[in-house]
């Protein structure tokens, strides 16, 4: 029976840490979040090609964050490096999401045709 | 007799779970890598522990391999759990979580040039999975056992793992982020002449579409397994050592990408034949540890994807009564 009264500490001690995760704070911002581009090398690429692709952005305290509806992305930053998958023929979506010191966001897509 | 039988623990990886593809051809994640036979006595609780190392390194193209090489190779480490509890004995509660430690690609070196890194690593829990098992027919005088477990299959992450503000490819998430329903048979039937048991498991699995609008496909696993009590000369090492034979097919229907025009992934599907000799060492009749080789011997694949070259899991079990 030991065992039962040690497992009811367990959702006590989730819930700690569950409090324990604070957020961090937005802060204020002198520019305005622009988010200008989003732009691939190449448009067009052959199954299992790659190409790079670049976001420009203007604001304070800029990330980039980047996904693919398929493929693979590789780097980090402005420039990452887009692979397509080998056996998919058709479009691909990559999206890039742009965040600033005051948590400002602002998302653009880009299609890769792939051949 | 069924005591001896209970605690004999079988492996039933499917590593067909976790082949990776850069064709999309990866399946999704292990759920577990270890089956109980049948149900627990009750009051019983079994908990099971075991890492599993899998790796791969070469391309198909349906049954034969293909030049083709985005990734030099691809491994991870798997940690497990099984954690079964017999609420009758014939009704028994199971709960199978798993988590990556690392599940990683290297990208082929003839890209380096053109490639800002070279390697990806995902990490984390896979998913959890919830069944009730029930004893449909024990018969002693045959003898033969049949059991059959429905479970649910419930993600631990549902959204994609980033690395440096970048989503991590698919191959190397280490959960595929959907629910599902997981049904299981289990049949025994015993020699006792030959001292040998046969076992039979069969599973199927169902994932409904996850929140990235990807439908992973249908999985249906057949395995049959052959097991003997060894016998050694030195006296210290009788009656604890039991080896197993398993031979296992694994069947997955195509995946689908409904973010895309055309939503079948025709790289995705396999029909998978796998040898799997397993040795367990059974102490004071409440400890197993258990060792196994995954060895395919027969694979083929839709479009091009990456094979499984060779898997070895590493297990331990311990059961307690618990007492009211």
């Amino acid at each position: 029976m030991k065992i039962y009264k040690y497992l009811l500490f367990l959702p006590v001690l989730f819930l700690l840490i569950l409090c324990s995760c604070e957020k961090d704070k937005p802060q204020d911002v002198d520019r305005p979040l622009v988010f200008e581009s989003l732009l691939a090398e190449n448009d067009t690429i052959i199954p299992g090609g790659s190409t790079n692709v670049t976001a420009t952005a203007d604001g304070d305290g800029i990330t980039y964050t980047w996904s693919a509806n398929s493929g693979d992305i590789l780097g980090n930053g402005s420039t990452v490096t887009y692979i397509s998958p080998p056996c998919i023929i058709g479009n691909n979506t990559i999206t890039c999401t742009v965040k600033d010191k005051a948590d400002n966001t602002l998302s653009k897509s880009i299609t890769i045709t792939v051949l | 007799m069924l005591r001896s039988i209970i605690i004999v623990f079988l492996f039933f990886q499917l590593s067909a779970d976790i082949a990776l593809s850069q064709c999309f051809g990866s399946p999704g994640n292990p759920a577990a890598g270890t089956s109980n036979l049948g149900t627990l006595k009750k009051n019983v609780l079994r908990v099971n522990l075991y890492h599993r190392y899998s790796y791969s390194d070469s391309y198909f193209n349906g049954y034969t391999h293909s030049d083709f090489s985005l990734y030099d190779k691809a491994y991870y480490h798997f940690l497990g759990n099984l954690t079964a509890f017999g609420i009758t004995d014939k009704f028994t509660i199971e709960a199978e979580t798993g988590y990556f430690i690392n599940k990683t690609i290297h990208y082929a070196q003839h890209l380096a040039p053109t490639l800002p890194e070279m390697i990806k690593k995902g990490y984390g829990f896979n998913q959890t999975i919830l069944s009730g098992k029930f004893l449909i027919l024990s018969d002693d005088k045959f003898p033969v056992k049949w059991s059959a477990s429905t479970g649910i299959k419930i993600p631990l992450r549902i959204n994609p793992q980033y690395h440096n503000n970048t989503q991590l490819p698919q191959d190397v998430q280490p959960s595929n982020m959907a629910w599902g329903i997981v049904l299981q048979s289990y049949l025994l039937k015993e020699n006792s002449f030959r001292g040998l048991r046969y076992f039979m498991i069969n599973r199927y699995e169902y994932n409904f579409r996850n929140n990235q609008n990807f439908l992973w496909g249908q999985a249906l696993y057949n395995s049959f397994y052959l097991s003997k009590r060894l016998h050694f000369k030195k006296a210290w090492l009788t009656e604890n050592w039991t080896g197993i034979f398993q031979l296992r097919h694994e069947l997955r229907t195509h995946n689908y990408n409904y973010d895309l025009i055309s939503p079948e992934v025709s790289a995705s599907g396999s029909s998978l034949l796998y040898f799997t000799p397993q040795i367990n060492y059974t102490a004071k009749e409440i400890w197993n540890f258990s060792l196994m080789f995954d060895v395919p011997l027969f694979q083929y694949y839709n479009k091009i994807q990456i094979g499984n070259k060779f898997a070895a899991n590493v297990s331990i079990t311990r059961d307690f009564v618990i007492k009211k």
